[in-house]
């Protein structure tokens, strides 16, 4: 089955580090651990990681980050007293796909 | 080889200065800035703005998008309750710090003339009744809010306030409206769905109250409209979501982000009757501050995990002039 997604991880320096040209173009979902999910096989989703200087990911490297850092919050969100956990959802897996 | 002449019919009309009202479609040449464009529908959009200097969620969010205030907010470890944040349209500088730390709070005004009010202490929780007004540079204590309450709305200005819904430890959602004179808050009408977690925009007179929690882990995808006395129901929104940010007006609002059925990156738009589905956020979260216009938007902070400090200003969709070779 052919890509649809590529996945980078590159910090987000704020003001045009994804400009709105950029957003009408690529379909962006930026996750946690700095992954930014970006459509394969796509011109300007390639030139858009070569501009921020994105470290390119396997599925199964970026899934490991995201993971990660799922985890991390999950432990925190499971650490919390009742009273805390009643105002808040436990962090959800995050499944990402190919 | 193919020409335009060949396919329109006619040359691309040269012209000193642009149109002043060219129409969908129409192309030319400015012979003053040797540049060819035209004049198209866009798409909105979202793009990254300059970073908060401390990320957090749950905090409070007024203002334009080239004039935004940040303040209070968690986590309680480090204590980011009291932070202050300004944005110019492209960077965050630290403002007046809260006299009293908080977050799930809520706000109405201007980045020089802010209204903060609500919310809750880091554990162990307390609803807050306090108020507190911003001039731009320092925060002084207001009249409180008759009802103490955290994750409610807010609309409005520093001398014309909104506050409505929300949760007590008590009660888990409110349905009570409260009207800021400047001074003091007074009884307005009371919400139809009593409701926490939910966005609010518009004014004292003309309110809008969009989406929350109704109780439990449960999200609606209802809003209302307030017109200075009573609550009436509005749209429906396409998606039911809680903990999401909004901003504008009673007939041309804005919401986005939350938590819903999907990932939360969803943005919904209000003409006054009907919400459309607008351009999704980059960045996923909830939990996040809103601030400015319909077509000039602005979201900040949230929870995705983890807090985050990324800031994203959303353009709306619609006829704009563009240069051929440029984005």
């Amino acid at each position: 089955m052919a890509k649809t997604h590529q996945y980078c991880v590159a910090e987000n320096w704020g003001k045009g580090f994804i400009e709105h040209s950029e957003s009408r173009k690529i379909a962006f979902c930026g996750l946690p651990g700095n992954v930014w999910q970006v459509p394969a096989h796509n011109k300007d989703a390639n030139l858009w990681i070569s501009k921020v200087l994105g470290a390119v990911k396997t599925l199964t490297e970026a899934q490991a980050i995201v993971d990660a850092e799922i985890n991390v919050a999950q432990a925190a969100w499971d650490a919390l007293s009742d009273e805390e956990k009643s105002n808040s959802s436990r962090p959800a897996d995050i499944i990402l796909e190919e | 080889m193919t020409t335009y002449k060949g396919i329109k019919g006619f040359n691309i009309q040269t012209v000193s200065s642009d149109p002043p009202a060219p129409f969908i479609g129409q192309v030319w040449y400015n012979s003053t800035s040797n540049t060819v464009k035209y004049f198209t529908n866009v798409p909105s959009s979202w793009a990254t703005g300059g970073n908060l200097g401390t990320g957090r969620y749950n905090l409070g969010g007024v203002g334009t998008q080239t004039a935004g205030l940040a303040f209070g907010g968690g986590p309680s470890v480090p204590n980011v309750g009291m932070l202050t944040e300004e944005y110019n349209g492209s960077a965050w500088t630290g403002g007046g710090n809260l006299t009293t730390s908080r977050e799930s709070l809520a706000g109405a005004g201007t980045q020089t003339a802010g209204l903060a009010f609500g919310g809750r202490t880091a554990p162990p929780r307390q609803s807050l009744n306090a108020t507190e007004e911003y001039n731009g540079s320092s925060w002084t204590n207001g009249g409180n809010l008759g009802t103490a309450r955290y994750f409610l709305a807010g609309a409005g200005t520093q001398t014309a306030g909104l506050a409505f819904g929300g949760a007590s430890p008590e009660t888990s959602t409110k349905n009570a409206t409260e009207e800021y004179g400047g001074t003091s808050w007074t009884a307005g009408g009371n919400l139809g769905t009593a409701r926490s977690a939910l966005a609010g925009a518009g004014t004292q007179t003309a309110g809008l109250a969009i989406g929350g929690s109704p109780g439990g882990s449960n999200e609606t995808n209802a809003s209302e409209e307030y017109n200075g006395t009573a609550w009436t129901g509005g749209g429906t929104m396409n998606t039911a979501i809680r903990y999401l940010a909004g901003c504008g007006l009673q007939t041309a609002a804005l919401a986005f982000g939350g938590l819903g059925s999907g990932i939360p990156t969803q943005t919904e738009e209000y003409d006054g009757s009907s919400w459309t589905t607008g351009a999704t956020l980059n960045i996923a979260r909830l939990r996040l501050g809103g601030a400015g216009t319909q077509t000039a938007g602005l979201g900040f902070g949230g929870q995705a995990p983890p807090d985050k400090n990324a800031t994203e200003e959303y353009t709306g969709g619609g006829p704009a002039t563009f240069t051929v070779g440029s984005s």
